[in-house]
């Protein structure tokens, strides 16, 4: 049976004038939020004591909030991009996943990896390659049980992978002339969202992260995470403690699930960020950023947020590690990168677009897999079947093809 | 039957592989890198590493499919170096030749005709260029025929004979003999297809003007 669209028309409808509604509560939403960070632009003492008594009167655990890395531009600032280096090498690195499916003949889960090295500045054509890390259970008994309830974990390994390979490439790239931006797709204040039974192994994952960070820096590499669609409100909060000496405000509202009402950073960027444009430079404050800097002082997370479109709004967060963010010059040289970047497609890095492409697993590519390891397993005289249930998702799943030549 | 000896494989040029095929023709998939020396016109074989087969065809159609990347490259103002140099060399961008069936070899003896199989997927596809293998597949002309009944396929079968002739006649070390002779077996096969030959004939004489073909003096009466 395919989806009978016309049954969900009032349903659409409804979404659609929700939707509308939410918007115009929204932009007033932001302009409040945008007054506010015009009007405190540069009133350091102001913002540090309201972060200083939020700190002492909420619960740390749970507050979430942006201290400006400096006084030297003022909150609301709109950077635009500073001179792009005559040279530099941006590496980035992707992954996707195969995870076991215990209907399938054989069970087996895979990583891959995709690594895009762009040579700004040098005339050279970018390299590509991947790494795939292919893993199965061993023939203990139960091992096959164990394997398919560890499901979950793959995700975790794979962001574990596409760090470490990362540290590496950058590693390899280190005489190369120029500075050198190590990116990722996501956010650098890594949490492993793993199961209950797995969390040493997310512990585990957690410190490799933080050890590939400080290799990273190691050999004067910029590492940088680029998030889409940023859901980060830490500097609406910044700006709602600057409340918290008012007779009726309550403390731990600072911590509530609901305090933006659905408002991000991102929408009060997108009011004030012109195509190309940067914000100024944060540092998190979270408890989990305490951590990474307890493990690597250097390693503490502080971001920005970027305008990478054309003519569009959609606004990035970029993160960065206080090492970084401290060094001159190098937030203005990687803005600068970005933005080159975005240029060649449009809105988003080239290198990071690229990266993903080639760690794509495809059906295809799985069907091929699927196809090795068969025939792999029919050399030592084994054969297994998918169940029937996997057999008739296939048949129905194909799709319609003529036959042909 | 043609008697001949097979060639030795390292002087042609591999330029892709089969991606489907059938008796009458095959597909053959490449990379960028590999386009520059294949064109319209040029004679293939699609032979197995080591075998004793080979199936012959005439290159009549070259298709570069784009995908989403390419169309938003191509958005932008000016594409810049780097990035097509990427896109040529690194990325798998899906370049498709068509091949027209005109002959084959079995057992070390060339025919032409359809072959009694056709080749597999991935075989390897070569560029016939070296001379002497040229000369043994084109000494004698019934693969023309192949050619001329293509017409039903959607074979542009007058500008495939056009460059099938201006390109063998320069492999063959400008051999006008060979060239006359195959203008005059056109005459002969077309002599019921005035709307066929005499475009090929014009378009012979305007691609190698040295056989200063005259259309309207050939044809029979």
């Amino acid at each position: 049976m395919t989806l009978e669209i016309e049954k969900l028309t009032a349903d659409i409808e409804q979404m659609a004038q929700g939707t509308r509604d939410r918007q115009q509560e929204r932009r007033d939403l932001v302009q409040e939020a945008l007054a506010r960070l015009r009007s405190h632009g540069t009133d350091w003492t102001a913002v540090e004591a309201a972060l200083d008594r939020a700190l002492q009167q909420v619960n740390r655990k749970r507050f979430r909030a942006a201290r400006p890395l400096d006084h030297e531009e003022p909150l609301d600032a709109a950077i635009d991009p500073g001179p792009l280096p005559d040279t530099a090498t941006l590496v980035a690195t992707d992954g996707s996943q195969i995870l076991p499916n215990r209907h399938a003949s054989y069970l087996y889960s895979l990583i891959n990896i995709g690594v895009m090295i762009y040579y700004h500045g040098g005339g050279r054509t970018p390299r590509q390659y991947t790494e795939a890390q292919l893993d199965y259970p061993d023939r203990a008994a139960g091992e096959r049980g164990r394997f398919e309830e560890n499901a979950a974990i793959i995700n975790v390994l794979r962001d574990e992978a596409e760090m470490k390979v990362l540290a590496r490439s950058a590693w390899e790239q280190r005489h190369e002339p120029g500075p050198t931006l190590a990116l990722l797709d996501q956010r650098l204040l890594y949490w492993p969202v793993s199961a209950a039974n797995a969390e040493s192994e997310g512990v585990r994952v957690l410190q490799a992260w933080q050890q590939a960070m400080s290799e990273i820096r190691a050999c004067e590499a910029w590492l940088a995470g680029y998030i889409v669609r940023p859901r980060k409100d830490s500097v609406l909060t910044l700006l709602a403690s600057l409340s918290i000496d008012e007779p009726d405000f309550d403390p731990e509202r600072l911590t509530g699930r609901d305090l933006h009402r659905g408002l991000t950073d991102a929408h009060l960027f997108a009011e004030l960020l012109e195509p190309g444009q940067r914000s100024k430079v944060f540092v998190d404050i979270s408890a989990h950023n305490e951590d990474f800097a307890e493990n690597d002082p250097a390693n503490e997370v502080c971001f920005f947020y970027f305008n990478p479109g054309r003519a569009g709004r959609q606004i990035a967060r970029i993160d960065v590690p206080i090492s970084v963010a401290r060094e001159p010059g190098a937030v203005s040289a990687m803005h600068a990168l970005l933005v080159d970047q975005c240029d060649i497609l449009g809105d988003y890095p080239y290198v990071l677009a690229r990266a993903d492409e080639i760690a794509v697993v495809g059906r295809r590519d799985q069907e091929h897999l699927d196809a090795f390891i068969a025939t792999a397993m029919a050399r030592q005289g084994l054969v297994d079947e998918v169940t029937a249930k996997q057999s008739s998702k296939e048949i129905a799943r194909a799709g319609k093809s003529r036959h042909q030549v | 039957m043609i008697d001949d000896q097979p060639p030795r494989q390292t002087d042609n040029q591999e330029i892709g592989r089969v991606l489907r095929a059938s008796t009458a023709g095959y597909a053959v998939g490449c990379r960028v890198a590999q386009l520059s020396a294949p064109s319209f016109g040029c004679l293939v074989k699609a032979q197995p590493l080591g075998a004793d087969e080979a199936v012959y065809g005439l290159i009549y159609d070259i298709h570069i499919d784009d995908d989403p990347l390419v169309r938003r490259l191509v958005l932008a103002e000016e594409p810049r170096q780097a990035v097509i140099d990427d896109q040529r060399e690194n990325r798998l961008l899906p370049i498709e030749m068509s091949v027209l069936t005109v002959g084959y070899r079995l057992n070390g003896d060339l025919y032409h005709g359809l072959p009694p199989r056709p080749p597999l997927n991935l075989d390897p596809v070569h560029l016939v260029e070296d001379a002497a293998e040229v000369r043994a597949f084109t000494d004698k002309r019934a693969y023309l025929r192949l050619i001329i009944r293509a017409v039903a396929q959607q074979v542009p079968v007058d500008q495939l004979l056009v460059a099938h002739v201006r390109q063998t006649f320069r492999q063959r070390g400008d051999d006008r003999q060979w060239a006359m002779k195959t203008i005059e077996e056109l005459i002969e096969l077309l002599r019921s297809n005035y709307e066929l030959l005499v475009p090929t004939l014009e378009a012979i004489d305007d691609a190698v003007p040295a056989l200063e073909v005259d259309s309207k003096a050939n044809l029979p009466v």
